[in-house]
């Protein structure tokens, strides 16, 4: 099967994985433990397009996403990998 | 083998066979000194003079090496850049941004945009800004959702109270041309309850830029997409003298399709239910067996007329339409992963109805969208106006864990770690029955739970409680 650049489409917000150093930063300044963050699939498309770029991205690494929201106009969210 | 190839290529594109040859032997193909710099051909040929005279007569046409190699690797990685959607604040909005870092203020995107466009229309003086970031941000803030505010009520409220409005069955057809779309209700509960294959799957095709005004690409790929079966352009009878299978294409219809016989051998050699040999004899094609039984040829007459010619599995049938500045396919029955790889269709643009197959194919920030998109469509088709938000909240919720789950029992209230706050939802006997044998412990953070024992809710200002550290006696 053909690949397709599944980070071109509309649907797909920004995704970037977050350096381990701005972890900590990231997750005081919203006031909530790692393992309360929203989760996103190892096995999600997007995750294995972005392995590709960035090199293996383990569990436990957190992805910055930015969303294209309607009300805010731009929004950040994180999710929280996890293999299931 | 290769070598030689290699070398003939550069001697016709004019270079001397002795410098063909040490390129080649240097394992280099047409592609690679095509690509390469000069100073990286100097090293093979030796003179730099000789290299871009390789590359004058080979080479692409006048590029600096630099700007070459950031293009060959642009290539190399394409499937795999990440696209930058969002474009930096300009202007008046990024004068605001900039106020708004100085002073620690963190305003969304929209907000600065709204305000930079009022202030431009409005010409306001320069010094005045800060005041105003100032006024915008108190507003703001006292416009925020107080904190343990049961916002998931408000949100059931907010979306089941327009619901009782809508219409139980439809039978209307939407604006799509002829192709009929659950609505109303029962298209609610669907996007709701996460289900794998909506009751009307639909796809909306867009096209790529260069061909989107072109009504004859538009039906070619239209064709490439709708599933035709082997009855659909030929007729397939049982010939019980001969002991064979004829199958008579009609000529105008695989014009129409721009098949040809050959291809219809071709779908048939390779379909599993066939037993028979195809053979292709002037215009028709022939289906005979080695040791013919009827049983055999029976099958296969049925089997051959269901064999899938063109198209893509699940897509019944593809209209389409003409907005004045594009054209659209609107398909019924979807598959979206190979529709996105088929040439000519846009993949920014085009989307299925059903979030699960976004979800398989795009991934979860795409299925979050999804069914934000849907939801909302459906509510606005009724003439129902339900705040975004509410149903950002439901779709924050399905995506939560990874994956999609629905609401109900068996997905997010059945997720829940309180055994009586699921006890109180559905099957009550059942998880009571459950959580004894196992053990289960209910650390009673939530609100039905604490209901349930009489304690008052961590909601609202249930949820706070008052210190107070008495002073040491002296």
């Amino acid at each position: 099967m053909g690949k397709i650049n599944v980070m071109k489409h509309a649907f797909v917000p920004e995704h970037r994985p977050v350096s381990k150093e701005d972890e900590e930063e990231i997750l005081e300044g919203m006031n909530v433990p790692k393992d309360k963050l929203p989760k996103i699939l190892k096995s999600d498309p997007v995750l294995q397009q972005l392995e590709g770029v960035h090199g293996k991205i383990e569990e436990g690494r957190i992805i910055k996403i930015v969303r294209n929201s309607s009300t805010a106009g731009e929004a950040n969210a994180y999710r929280l990998v996890v293999d299931r | 083998m290769a070598k030689k190839d290699t070398i003939n290529a550069l001697i016709r594109r004019g270079l001397e066979e002795d410098i063909a040859t040490k390129l080649a032997d240097a394992d280099m193909l047409l592609g690679d000194v095509k690509a390469a710099s000069v100073d990286e051909l100097k090293e093979i040929v030796g003179t730099k003079k000789k290299a871009k005279e390789i590359l004058d007569k080979v080479g692409r046409k006048k590029k600096s090496p630099s700007k070459k190699k950031s293009k060959k690797k642009k290539k190399k990685k394409e499937i795999f850049t990440i696209p930058d959607k969002f474009e930096p604040l300009k202007g008046t909005a990024k004068k605001l941004q900039e106020i708004c870092e100085e002073k620690g203020y963190d305003l969304p995107r929209s907000i600065l945009e709204d305000a930079a466009e009022k202030i431009d229309s409005k010409d306001i003086d320069k010094e005045d800004f800060a005041l105003m970031i100032d006024l915008i941000h108190e507003r703001f803030e006292n416009r925020k959702i107080d904190p343990k505010e049961s916002i998931g009520i408000v949100s059931a409220q907010s979306i089941g109270e327009p619901g009782t409005q809508m219409t139980m069955k439809t039978f209307h057809y939407a604006g799509v041309a002829e192709i009929g779309v659950t609505q109303g209700l029962p298209r609610m509960i669907e996007v709701v309850d996460a289900r794998k294959v909506p009751s009307t799957p639909m796809m909306e095709v867009h096209l790529e830029d260069d061909i989107k005004k072109d009504r004859d690409m538009a039906r070619k790929i239209a064709s490439e997409l709708e599933v035709t079966r082997l009855i659909d352009i030929a007729e397939v009878d049982l010939d019980m003298s001969e002991m064979k299978v004829v199958i008579k294409p009609d000529p105008k219809k695989l014009k129409s399709l721009d098949l040809e016989p050959n291809d219809i051998v071709k779908r048939l050699k390779k379909s599993r239910y066939i037993k028979g040999n195809v053979a292709l004899q002037g215009k028709n094609v022939f289906i005979t067996q080695e040791e013919p039984k009827y049983a055999l040829l029976h099958n296969d007459v049925e089997q051959a007329k269901d064999t899938k010619i063109k198209g893509l599995k699940g897509v019944k049938r593809a209209v389409i339409r003409d907005t004045g500045v594009e054209h659209i396919i609107y398909t019924e029955g979807s598959n979206l992963q190979e529709v996105l790889q088929v040439k000519g269709v846009d993949i920014t643009n085009t989307t299925c109805n059903s979030p699960v197959e976004v979800y398989d194919v795009l991934g979860v920030e795409a299925a979050r969208n999804s069914i934000i998109k849907e939801a909302l469509d459906t509510l606005a088709e009724q003439g129902l106006d339900v705040d975004v938000r509410h149903i950002m909240l439901v779709a924050d919720m399905m995506t939560n864990e990874g994956d999609i789950k629905a609401i109900g029992r068996h997905g997010v209230s059945g997720k829940k770690t309180s055994v009586l706050a699921r006890a109180a939802f559905e099957i009550t006997s059942t998880h009571l029955l459950r959580a004894a044998i196992v053990g289960e412990i209910d650390k009673l953070d939530g609100v039905a739970e604490n209901i349930i024992v009489g304690q008052p809710i961590t909601q609202g200002t249930g949820a706070v409680e008052v210190k107070y550290t008495p002073k040491k006696a002296e």
